[in-house]
């Protein structure tokens, strides 16, 4: 098994606000990132996949196949976007878990040629997210990425 | 399952000495890090679980900060980590040390998450460590 990984990155804004707590709950759990006005970070993604390599079938995938996948699946959605309401999920919450999760969710079925393990987001210099989709997730697997 | 990785810059000094050994014999087995020095250190801690429903969070980033420097960084920042850190008075200050070090501090300490690992950077040297159990 071989694993590819390959980077992107989007500029976004977005508000820390849950529907689920009230106004002075929401303050205190999310501080400076509940400024309604918003804020932004870059965001850099790093989108992982795998598959067996052999002389039959040299690559994971193609460069031009992810690549394809990330401006056609990722860039609408990401790009210069407004976090809270681009995923179209009502009340989403744009925590950088749920971003993550989300961007696992656009990939995912997008990507025919090669399995998806791994989402990454890196939301600051200081923190990052990572997904590696539903169910149970080999220590091995876990391990080459944290 | 999400993972969430958190960092946090610390220096310190510190000198690779076994006092059991010789002069001469610390000086073969560590070379110039037998003298005091200091190094540039990141922290990346690692916790694992599922995030809460109604705050979209796994972990809430400053509190994770708050245990980590009161558990950690505060007691190595700045510090020299053989003088200053009681278990490295007799425990040799080696990066791989210092994780073992960060891990034992931290697992269990890190409410409704589950440490998944600590990495330390020194300088361009990388430790990773994932507990006693692996």
């Amino acid at each position: 098994m071989v694993y590819l990984t390959f980077r992107a990155a989007f500029n976004a804004v977005h508000v820390l606000w849950s529907p689920k707590l009230n106004d002075s709950e929401n303050l205190e759990t999310y501080g400076e990132c509940a400024n309604p006005a918003g804020h932004g970070h870059r965001y850099r993604i790093e989108i992982t996949v795998a598959s067996a390599v052999n002389a039959a079938r040299p690559t994971v995938i193609t460069r031009g196949a992810i690549e394809r996948t990330i401006q056609d699946v990722l860039r609408p959605v990401l790009a210069n976007a407004d976090l809270n309401t681009t995923f179209g999920h009502d009340e989403f919450i744009s925590t950088g878990e749920n971003v993550t999760r989300a961007v696992w969710d656009l990939v995912e079925p997008a990507l025919t040629d090669a399995r998806l393990v791994a989402v990454r987001v890196i939301e600051t210099s200081k923190n990052s997210f990572t997904y590696f989709g539903p169910g149970e997730v080999p220590n091995r697997v876990s391990r080459m990425f944290n | 399952m999400i993972y969430v990785t958190r960092m946090i810059h610390f220096c310190a000094a510190h000198r690779l000495y076994d006092a059991t050994l010789s002069e001469e014999e610390n000086r073969e087995r560590f070379g110039e890090c037998a003298n005091l020095h200091g190094h540039d250190y990141t922290l990346e801690v690692t916790v694992a679980g599922e995030p809460d429903e109604r705050t979209g969070m796994l972990v809430h980033l400053s509190k994770l900060d708050t245990i980590v420097c009161e558990r950690v960084v505060d007691r190595l920042d700045h510090k020299n980590l053989n003088v200053d850190v009681p278990v490295f008075s007799d425990v040799v200050p080696t990066i791989e040390m210092l994780a073992k070090y960060v891990w034992e501090e931290l697992d269990g300490g890190i409410p409704e998450v589950s440490l998944h690992r600590v990495r330390i950077h020194e300088d361009d040297l990388t430790a990773d460590y994932y507990g006693e159990a692996d």
